[in-house]
């Protein structure tokens, strides 16, 4: 493939203007016509967002690799920890073999096994703010949600979901601006999981962590360092990402009653919808990788060394992939999104958040089917990494709680 | 018709499932889907819409 003249744009993901104006910064990218530019924010990084350069980046760990360590630092800026997290920062057949350890508590069986479960955690947080008629239902829905399943799939304490949301959320979007608040967070992530490991071990079940505590990789149990690792990563997973999709399809949804209308009309459309839904509003954006050599990809001279951020969620969004990528078309047929990424790394929890979704929208759908957006839409100022909403207040015709308080 | 996953793609979407749940299923440990003996009888518009969205590409089907 021909080199042509490096593709430099002015772009920064951790910015202001990407947060406040994202799909029309990714919609300007796109028309540019060249599927991976170079910024020079950051120390310099190539950001690929053209549908087809995802799907071959993704495709090629050998170019494009997943690897961190404190001599190959990962991350667009760096990784907080110096430390990969399993299997998200490793490359090559190990990173099945780690999945492995959880596979059965992922697969869609066992995402369609807890939806009963998901239904239940749904009812519990509306009815406490149904007969209010307002609430943030960031705050009181969909960020408690995800948060309360993963710690009660692992075996902890899921009361304490706010003091985790707290440590995750600065993890994820105060490591730019606020280092010293995102390491803080770190911090105190892996010393309680380290007291989970000490309670776990004394004391084996049939939940999650206890499986990741009895596993072997490689023929050996998995190391402190590896088990904090892991389950570090499972919370960054769990906590953050399914939420943020919520909230920006509430958001949607207040701009846009007919779309409201049609899924409130017809809610077996969600299922269908949801998928457009991924293609539109996914918030993943920060995924990273490093180039391993020198070597042309879509026409750009890579060098060995330079760091890389997969956009994902702008293949959704890439005119050459989709018709009319800028419309919401809730029965669209054709929808090969990457919400979940591709390849080795394709989101563990893919299934879980589907589920969790739909079952957010049908419930909110169902039981306040004329929320409107009262307040600010105050979003996460670092939108880099996940694309989320902190804060979303609505106001709707109060109704009655499905069980006894 | 033969319908085939390219083994060494797939990595687990599990769309195809929810697209004609009678051609696949889901090997859980292996986070991959494969073809079932009924998806030879599965309705040809099903099948290629599995192969269509699948988005790592690794489901092809042939007319005989």
């Amino acid at each position: 493939m021909a080199i042509t003249e490096r593709h430099e744009i002015d772009f920064d993901h951790h910015s202001a203007e990407f947060r406040d104006r994202c799909p029309a910064v990714i919609a300007e990218l796109h028309s540019t016509g060249r599927p991976l530019g170079w910024s020079n924010e950051h120390g310099g990084f190539w950001a690929i967002y053209g549908y087809d350069a995802l799907f071959d980046a993704a495709q090629d760990p050998e170019l494009f690799s997943s690897a961190h360590s404190t001599s190959v630092p990962k991350g667009v800026p760096k990784s907080t920890q110096d430390d990969p997290l399993i299997p998200i920062d490793i490359d090559g057949p190990l990173v099945h073999e780690y999945r492995r350890v959880v596979l059965s508590w992922f697969s869609p069986g066992g995402a369609k096994a807890l939806e009963p479960r998901i239904r239940a955690l749904a009812t519990e947080l509306i009815d406490s703010f149904i007969e209010r008629g307002h609430a943030d239902l960031s705050q009181e829905l969909f960020t408690p949600l995800p948060a309360r399943l993963v710690l009660e799939m692992l075996g902890w304490d899921s009361d304490r979901w706010p003091e985790w949301i707290e440590w995750i959320h600065a993890t994820v979007h105060d490591r730019t601006d606020h280092p010293e608040r995102a390491l803080e967070a770190v911090t105190n992530i892996f010393s309680n999981i380290a007291e989970e490991i000490e309670r776990h071990r004394a004391d084996l079940n049939d939940d999650m962590f206890s499986d990741i505590l009895r596993a072997e990789v490689d023929g050996a149990p998995l190391t402190d360092a590896q088990i904090m690792s892991y389950a570090f990563l499972l919370l960054l997973g769990g906590m953050d990402t399914t939420a943020g999709l919520t909230g920006n399809v509430i958001v949607e949804l207040d701009a846009r009653p007919d779309l409201r209308q049609q899924l409130v009309d017809d809610p077996a459309l969600i299922t269908q919808a949801t998928e457009e839904f991924l293609r539109f509003d996914s918030p993943s954006f920060g995924l990273y990788r490093t180039v391993t050599r020198d070597a042309v990809f879509h026409g750009e001279q890579l060098h060995e060394g330079d760091r890389v951020v997969l956009m994902f969620p702008a293949a959704g969004l890439d005119p050459a992939a989709f018709e009319r990528p800028d419309e919401i078309e809730l029965t669209r047929t054709s929808n090969r999104h990457m919400a979940f990424g591709l390849g080795a790394h394709r989101c563990l929890g893919s299934h879980h958040a589907r589920v969790m979704f739909r079952v957010m929208l049908e419930e909110v759908l169902a039981r306040m089917p004329d929320f409107r957006i009262s307040g600010p839409v105050v979003r996460f100022e670092d939108a880099g990494d996940v694309y989320a909403v902190r804060e979303l207040t609505i106001e709707f015709t109060p109704g009655r709680r499905s069980t006894a308080a | 018709m033969k319908v085939t996953i390219d083994p060494s793609r797939c990595r687990g979407h599990a769309l195809c499932l929810s697209i004609a749940p009678q051609a696949f299923e889901f090997v859980d440990l292996e986070d991959r889907s494969v073809v079932t003996p009924d998806a030879e009888h599965t309705d040809l518009e099903l099948l290629l819409a599995a192969a269509r969205e699948c988005p790592e590409r690794a489901i092809t089907v042939e007319e005989e």
